[in-house]
């Protein structure tokens, strides 16, 4: 019963929930990426994912690799757990950054000096956060010491 | 670090596409992957969780928090860098600090800051830094330096952290390692960096060392759970208290070298002793510490404290004592001094502003306000002990003889030794001193052990002195395997000591142990790798202690010291009771000296181990102070409040036993009475002797064997008998164990003896009563059996606790005497033996009527006469199964129930007859035979002769009774066997049969039955058998009358078995002459013959009598009476016709007699109902009279 029950789960996650989070998050930070150039290049604000967006999809994506019975596709493709990670940091930051973007364009709170300097730290902070992650937890055997 | 590394640093995307290039897109099958995964990633390993979440998710959920912290990390890291000339300022900055803090340890201090200062100088990183052992004296502020050291090393900013994480490795068990050990190491490694010290090396659990040795040699371990602790950039610290005698610089004491396991050792790059304090520098402490405390005080609760001068010198002795140091001065300054003043002050005791001045008198730590004192705190000096107060201890154990013994011997081997070292020779090197102790528990084994292991560390021999008590569960392991390392870890812990290994035979019960075996070898081992360190005493029962020193072919040589301890005697005993007492503020009564030693000795009981000894001991003055309690709550009046009399202990005055009363009671039994009386005299001639001061030894051998029939009250005697051997003193507990073969014999190979030792050992104090003896021996069986084993089992006891031990066997008398035959040891341990007659027919009447007064009953008057004949005539010498006691209560409870019948119903009882028992009861008023037997031989035709014998025979033996009863001298028995010649048919059988009944009605034999046998009934088949199937017929006949037909035949040559039955029946006539009529039928010239074959034979068969054959008169006459009941008459012609007949036969050898008669009457009988037939209508007439064509007919027929 219980099998059947996780079963039917894992195939509702898999069918409903599971695609539509994996094609925003992986495409995610490419489409927000635009979006920042966007806002640079003509001065007018574009919406964001928002974070209470994102940490819902975080959610989901950690709920799929939390769970035994939601885990089969890293089971299956090992190497998308990482891929997704490294989609999922790039995303939040990319939504950071264009909320900086935002608070330029949008609300005019602070310059656009200021909005791109904390655009792009804030993209470099995640770029090394991501260096280090995988500097320290590597998963290239060219990594390896 | 290559392009290709950074390049992916700062592209993490492209260690994607590595790994889709090494292992492809699609994940392999999770087992193999994760091995092909653990090749590509060895730092992934640790996330290796089977629960299918991908190998490199690292197990800390906040990413972020990590890197965050990792770059805090770096950063400290960066902080720290310093140049050589920065280092070396500020390690002399730290060095003049701490030399101020802690006194006289500066080569101590040196070392340890140049161990440090190595690592900052080699600026090595992601490495262990250093590896530094700590050991010196306890309390020499080892771990203080350290602590300061690292704070100050923080201060200057050398380190990021002031912390010392501190892992205790003793308190880790076998359960904790994964769980505790692992999360305490990689807490205590969490910060990248520091100093973590280890303390209590020595006593760590295997395992636990066995990941620190990695930690050392490695810098990182691994757990089986995949938790990684990673030591790279710390200090690691070693700490151990090693007492050092004198200072030591440059190199590693051996004393500190062997306390470290090998392992960690090797790994130790630097290391710094601490020198042991002289008494002035922790005086110098102490003050510095007192007075830092007193001024807190002051601060505080505003107390003045001072301090007499000699506060100081008195207490820095006590403390150099403990070897402590620092440790002792902490405690006592802060505990007791601090803590105590605190507590004065809180109390309200002191007051605000008092002054209070410190003093040190005797042992006592005292703070003095005006005339008042209060105790801070006892501090006694705790000296080494010196080994003279040891033997002196030794000494004043009570008993033990063989044990100091020994030591001294060991005492002066170790002197001798020395002063050949003096001298100059070589030594003998270090001995073994393993030891063995035996003996019955109580006997002070764990005592000796304990002061054994003192001596031992005062002579020098041993380093520490601590006893280690084990028992089998404490060696043992649960599970295969297990065994070795505990036992290790015992002989670990008593390293320096004596390992005392109690019960020490139940590591090998059997041979099916191999947990026992494998803590033997161990211990063997054990013993063998710390043969200067460790001393193994093994203790345990004597007997049990050499079968166990046999299971090892090692064992016994490598203990040169097997100690008995002997069971105390009384005296001990008395004298350890004498000392507990004491020990408990209570006298005992001067005057029971003797009782007591009485008392002991009726305790223990040699070959039982159940006394206890010194345990019985104290259990009986426990048992006397309760009982005093109770005297004490019930007294009145002034009250000895520590005297113990002999009411306490149990002991009233014995009663003094007098035998005659207690003779009273037992009817007959003569020579039984006579021998107890004669011991009794033994013991009453001892004591004279005793009184006049000369000392016999008074043990003897009182085994006795009872023979008897059974009923002849063997049992009772037994058991009256351990009842006066106990009170006369010569058992100790005087009960009685009664078993029979089944109780001694087994079912099974091998387990008599067991059984029967068991028996003994359950009957040793008392009497051993075994019944029926004589059936322990089997006849016929090879090697003699089970019942032999328990007879060769029972003499070895018997001559084991000859002291301790009555052995009674019972049994019948031949039986018993070929019994006593069977083993020729025991004839001669049992020397006394006892014949128990059967009850003569007035003692049976005088225990019917002692019987039934103990029932409540009475005998009416004219009763005894009447059951004395009555016994008279049952009770038949030789006859084993007339019963004796027996019959005479079977034949009391028939004449209660008769009783009962008459009295229900009868009317009109009167109640003195209730319990009345007449002679009808006993049912012995129609015992009075009314047909006479003499008219029965007159009835009989013929015989004159034999006629005439008889008659005769009757008339003299009815003189005799009257003379008898007249009181003239009797004649005595005279010979009554007889010879019964005479052709068959002659009526011998009948003469026989009536002879019997005569004979009784004249009272010559008690029964009237007569036991007819022949050859066949008396020759056996086989060799051997003969003799028994005569006794056999001839015990049946006891009482009667034997009569043998055809006895010629038993007459053969020399191998035949008929001449072992005459020999028996010869044999056993005379036994029973006066119980036994034989009678000897047969022909005339046979009988002759056999009469003449013996030359005893005619001499015992006196009387002969010839039967002669029948007249024909007398046929004919013989020939009417077997016809006339039969309802037939003869006809005139037909008697004639049977007179013709039985003229014809006359005189023939085979004529029959009698028989002919009776068969010619039995042919006419059938030859008239033949004629009969034919007739249609018989007249009664015709069917009865029998006519002389029947007897013609008959005669031819009969012929």
């Amino acid at each position: 019963m219980k099998k059947i029950i996780k079963f039917v789960w894992a195939l509702f996650f898999y069918i409903f929930l599971f695609p539509v989070t994996i094609l925003v998050i992986v495409f995610g930070p490419l489409m927000t990426f635009t979006d920042l150039l966007d806002v640079y290049k003509l001065g007018a604000p574009r919406l964001g994912m928002g974070l209470g967006v994102i940490a819902f999809l975080g959610f989901i994506l950690f709920l799929s690799m939390k769970y035994h019975s939601l885990s089969w596709i890293y089971r299956k493709f090992p190497v998308l757990l990482p891929f997704f990670q490294m989609c999922f940091v790039s995303f939040i930051v990319m939504d950071l950054s264009l909320t900086f973007a935002n608070l330029w364009a949008d609300r005019m709170i602070i310059g656009k000096t200021a909005a791109i300097g904390l655009s792009v730290l804030t993209i470099l902070v995640g770029r090394a956060f991501l260096s280090y992650w995988y500097y320290k937890y590597p998963i290239s055997y060219k990594m390896v010491r | 670090m290559g392009f290709q590394r950074w390049l992916r640093i700062l592209l993490p995307e492209l260690q994607l596409v590595d790994y889709v290039q090494a292992k492809g897109f699609r994940g392999k099958k999770q087992r193999m992957g994760g091995q092909a995964q653990a090749m590509v990633h060895p730092g992934a390993l640790r996330t290796e969780s089977v629960g299918g979440s991908p190998q490199h998710v690292p197990h800390s959920a906040g990413g972020v928090g990590e890197v965050v912290k990792d770059a805090k990390y770096g950063m400290k890291q960066m902080g720290l860098n310093r140049s050589n000339e920065e280092l070396d300022t500020i390690f002399a900055e730290i060095k003049k600090d701490l030399n101020s803090k802690i006194l006289r340890q500066e080569a101590f201090i040196d070392e340890l800051l140049v161990s440090y200062k190595k690592a900052f100088f080699k600026r090595e990183k992601g490495k262990v830094q250093n590896t530094i052992l700590l050991a010196g004296p306890a309390g020499t502020g080892k771990y203080t330096t350290l602590q300061l050291l690292v704070d100050q090393l923080y201060k200057k900013k050398l380190v990021p952290y002031k912390r010392v994480a501190t892992i205790d490795l003793r308190n880790y068990t076998e359960e904790d390692i994964h769980s505790n050990f692992v999360l305490d190491c990689s807490a205590a490694f969490e910060y990248g960096i520091g100093t973590v010290c280890f303390i209590g090396l020595e006593k760590a659990n295997a395992e636990v060392l066995k990941f620190v040795s990695r930690l050392v040699q490695q810098g990182y371990f691994r757990t089986s759970n995949s938790l990684m602790v990673d030591a790279s950039n710390y200090f690691l610290v070693f700490y151990s208290d090693v007492d050092l005698k004198a200072e030591v610089h440059g190199q590693l004491p051996v004393e500190v070298a062997n306390k470290i396991p090998a392992p960690i050792l090797k790994g130790i790059q630097s290391y710094a002793i601490s020198a042991p304090l002289m008494p002035a520098d922790v005086e110098a402490i102490l003050r510095g510490k007192l007075q830092t405390a007193a001024r807190r005080l002051e601060s505080q609760t505003q107390l003045n404290v001072s301090f007499e001068p000699d506060v100081f010198t008195g207490l820095v002795e006590r403390i150099m004592v403990t070897k402590k140091y620092g440790e002792a001065i902490e405690s006592l300054v802060e505990k007791d001094f601090y803590q105590g003043l605190v507590d004065l002050r809180s109390r309200g005791t002191l007051l605000a502003g008092d002054f209070v001045q410190i003093q040190l008198q005797q042992d006592d730590l005292l703070a003095a306000k005006g005339q008042q004192s209060f105790l801070l705190k006892s501090i006694p000096m705790v000296e080494e002990e010196k080994i003279e107060d040891l033997l002196e201890e030794l000494d004043r154990l009570t008993g033990l003889h063989s044990v100091k013994r020994a030591i001294h011997e060991l005492l002066e081997t170790v002197k001798a030794e020395k002063m050949r070292q003096e001298a100059g020779y070589k030594t003998a090197g270090k001995m073994a001193i393993h030891m063995v102790f035996t003996g019955n528990p109580g006997t002070g084994k764990t005592t000796v052990a304990r002061l054994v292991s003192r001596i031992l560390k005062a002579m020098g021999l041993l380093s520490q002195g601590q006893l280690v008590e084990a028992a089998r569960q404490d060696l043992v392991g649960e599970y295969l395997g297990s065994t070795a390392p505990k036992t290790n870890a015992a002989i670990e812990r008593s390293l320096g000591g004596v390992l005392f290994i109690d019960e020490a035979y139940a590591l090998s019960r059997d041979k099916q142990d191999p947990f026992g075996m494998e803590a033997i070898d161990t211990l063997v081992k054990g013993m063998e790798d710390h043969r200067d360190n460790l001393v193994l005493v093994l203790a345990g029962y004597t007997n049990e202690m050499e079968d166990f020193l046999r299971t090892n072919p090692g064992l016994q040589s490598r203990f040169p010291y097997i100690i008995e301890f002997p069971d105390y005697t009384s005296e001990e005993m008395y004298e350890i009771l004498e000392g507990m007492a004491k020990a408990k503020d209570f006298t005992i009564d001067r005057g029971i000296k003797e009782q007591l030693l009485e008392l002991f000795d009726s305790k223990q009981i040699s070959g039982r181990n159940d006394a206890g000894n010194g345990r019985l001991v104290r259990n009986m003055l426990e048992d006397a102070i309760r009982k005093q309690a109770v005297r004490l709550n019930q007294e009145t009046g002034a009250k000895d409040y520590k005297l113990i009399t002999a009411g306490d202990f149990g002991i009233a005055e014995r009663p003094q036993f007098e035998l005659e009363p207690a003779f009273e009671n037992i009817i007959g039994l003569d020579n039984v009475k006579d021998f107890i009386r004669s011991l009794e005299k033994q013991i009453r001639a001892n004591e004279k002797r005793k009184k006049a001061g000369v000392l016999t030894e008074q043990s003897q051998t009182l085994n006795i064997v009872f023979s008897g029939n059974p009923g002849t009250g063997k049992t009772t005697m037994a058991r009256m008998l351990a009842e006066m051997l106990k009170s006369m003193g010569l058992l100790k507990r005087g009960h009685l164990i009664e078993v029979d073969r089944s109780n001694l014999v087994a079912e099974y190979m091998g387990q008599t003896a067991v059984k029967t030792t068991e028996v003994v050992q359950s009957a040793l104090g008392g009497v051993l009563f075994i019944d029926e003896a004589y059936s322990l021996v089997e006849e016929g069986v090879q090697g003699g059996g089970f019942g032999k084993e328990a007879i060769d089992t029972l003499v070895r006891l018997i001559e084991n606790h000859r002291n301790d031990l009555v052995v009674i066997l019972a049994g019948y008398t031949d039986e018993m005497e070929k019994f006593l035959r069977s083993n020729p040891g025991l004839g001669s341990r049992f020397p006394l033996k006892i014949e128990f007659p059967d009850y003569t027919a007035e003692q049976l009447t005088m225990i019917t009527v002692i019987q039934a007064k103990a029932k409540g009953f009475n005998l009416n008057v004219d009763v005894q006469q009447a059951l004395t004949q009555f016994y008279e005539k049952k009770q038949i010498p030789g006859k084993n199964d007339s019963g004796n006691g027996r019959l005479v209560r079977n034949t009391l409870e028939s004449a209660i129930r008769n009783q009962a019948v008459r009295i229900v119903e009868a009317e009109n009882v009167s109640p003195e007859e209730l319990n009345l028992l007449t002679i009808n009861d006993f049912g012995l008023l129609d015992n009075q035979p009314k047909v006479n037997a003499l008219k029965e031989l007159d009835a009989i035709i013929g015989l004159d002769e034999v006629k005439t014998f008889v008659r005769s025979l009757s008339a003299q033996i009815e003189v005799a009774n009257k003379r008898k009863a007249m009181g003239l001298p009797d004649m005595g028995a005279q010979s009554l066997h007889m010879v019964f010649k005479g052709n068959p048919g002659t009526g011998k059988t009948t003469i026989a049969r009536i002879l019997a009944r005569m004979l009784k009605e004249l009272g010559v034999i008690k029964l009237d039955h007569i036991v007819e046998t022949d050859r066949s009934g008396l020759v056996a088949g086989y060799v051997g058998q003969t003799a028994l199937k005569t006794r056999e017929v001839l015990e049946k006949a006891l009482g009667g009358i034997l009569f043998i037909d055809e006895a010629y035949a038993l007459m053969g040559d020399g191998q035949d078995f008929g001449q072992e039955a005459i020999d028996t029946v010869v044999k056993l006539m005379d036994d029973h002459r006066e119980n036994l009529i034989v009678i000897l039928a047969g022909y005339e010239e046979d009988m002759e013959q056999l009469l003449d074959s013996n030359a005893g034979l005619r001499s015992r068969f006196p009387n002969v009598i010839t039967f002669p054959d029948y007249s024909v008169d007398e046929l004919v006459e013989i020939s009417i009476r077997i016809l006339k009941p039969k309802g037939y008459e003869l006809s005139p012609d037909g008697a004639e016709a049977l007179r013709g007949i039985c003229a014809r036969v006359e005189g023939g050898a085979s004529s029959g007699n009698g028989r002919l008669a009776r068969n010619i009457c039995e042919a006419a009988i059938r030859q008239h109902a033949l004629r009969l037939s034919e007739i249609d209508q018989p007249t009664i007439e015709d069917l009865t009279v029998l006519k002389r064509e029947d007897f013609l007919q008959a005669g031819g027929v009969a012929r």
